[in-house]
């Protein structure tokens, strides 16, 4: 479904990026794969069988993301998709959230998706093709109690998904996905308990798999989803609003 | 750089050399709106191997100034 097409992955390293990076390997794309830790980085390039490129980079740094196109651009004057899924988990109660993590969280969650895509439209509008997909949060929808900043910093990228989609079409296509709560990252956190109250609570009584949302971001990704632009799609088993 | 400059101009906004002067200006002609100006920012960092910044971006108002800029950036 994406021979040929050159990917940008954010956050590859792990969880739902690096499925990412596998699911578009398996249908042909060309990976540029980035991520703050190396060694990571280069387990998933051995893993994968298409061309890929890697680039370790903190996202929370204007200049470094830059770079990385500057980097990117010597090895291709083509960008077709981009996934921005590097993303930063903050939790604390609003009376103990201090000034200087907010920015951190906002910093990599909303800027750094600013950044990317001002330099990669431009590599898109030059083509006059490409699709740009944001993964935000179910808690960017609905709200979680001790996380309002994250919950904030992933609704923040609606707002941009729906903005730029009007601004940058007809040429580029902007959706996100909003996924639930997902078997390898926050889960960790959680008693036992906790977790099993919200399989319950979800309709599909489980969790989503890193690779259910790694699909989901290949609909948007691939010409499955041409006419598609502006939409946030949730993939959280039914689960619309929750308490964690 | 003027004449590749001029190029660029040229591809970008789909007009001709010619019409590429110090007088042409950003949103006086129907062809350099703001699409093409993205268009346009894409096809001199192409052209020049350079990557503009935000400001330079929001100050390439016109052809003259585009000059000034990228000058800027070959001197670098």
């Amino acid at each position: 479904m994406l021979e040929e097409k050159w990917v940008l992955i954010t956050g590859a390293s792990r969880g739902i990026g690096r499925s990412t990076a596998h699911e578009f390997s398996r249908n042909g794309a060309k990976l540029l794969l980035v991520a703050r830790d190396r060694d990571e980085l280069e387990k998933v390039q051995k893993e994968i069988q298409t061309l890929s490129y890697i680039f370790v980079c903190d996202l929370a740094n204007e200049e470094a993301i830059k770079k990385l196109f500057l980097e990117i651009r010597k090895i291709t004057k083509n960008l077709d998709v981009v996934v921005n899924n590097a993303g930063i988990l903050y939790s604390a109660p609003l009376l103990m959230s201090r000034r200087e993590e907010m920015e951190k969280l906002f910093a990599t969650n909303l800027y750094a998706v600013v950044h990317i895509s001002q330099y990669a439209s431009r590599m898109m509008l030059a083509q006059k093709k490409g699709s740009i997909i944001n993964i935000s949060s179910l808690m960017g929808i609905s709200g979680a109690k001790s996380h309002a900043l994250y919950s904030a910093s992933k609704a923040s990228l609606l707002g941009l998904t729906k903005s730029l989609s009007l601004e940058l079409a007809p040429y580029i296509r902007v959706n996100a996905i909003a996924p639930g709560i997902v078997e390898t990252s926050l889960i960790e956190t959680m008693t036992p308990q906790k977790q099993e109250a919200l399989k319950e609570s979800t309709p599909l009584k489980r969790f989503a798999k890193d690779s259910e949302i790694a699909q989901t971001i290949l609909f948007f990704a691939s010409d499955m989803s041409s006419f598609v632009t502006g939409e946030v799609l949730r993939v959280d088993g039914g689960l619309c609003s929750i308490e964690i | 750089m003027e004449e590749k400059l001029k190029e660029a101009f040229a591809e970008a906004l789909m007009i001709d050399k010619e019409v590429v002067t110090d007088t042409l200006q950003y949103n006086e002609i129907e062809e350099w709106d703001s699409v093409a100006h993205m268009s346009l920012i894409a096809e001199i960092e192409d052209k020049f191997e350079i990557m503009l910044d935000t400001d330079d971006i929001i100050d390439m108002s016109s052809y003259a100034k585009a000059k000034e800029i990228i000058s800027k950036y070959l001197e670098k």
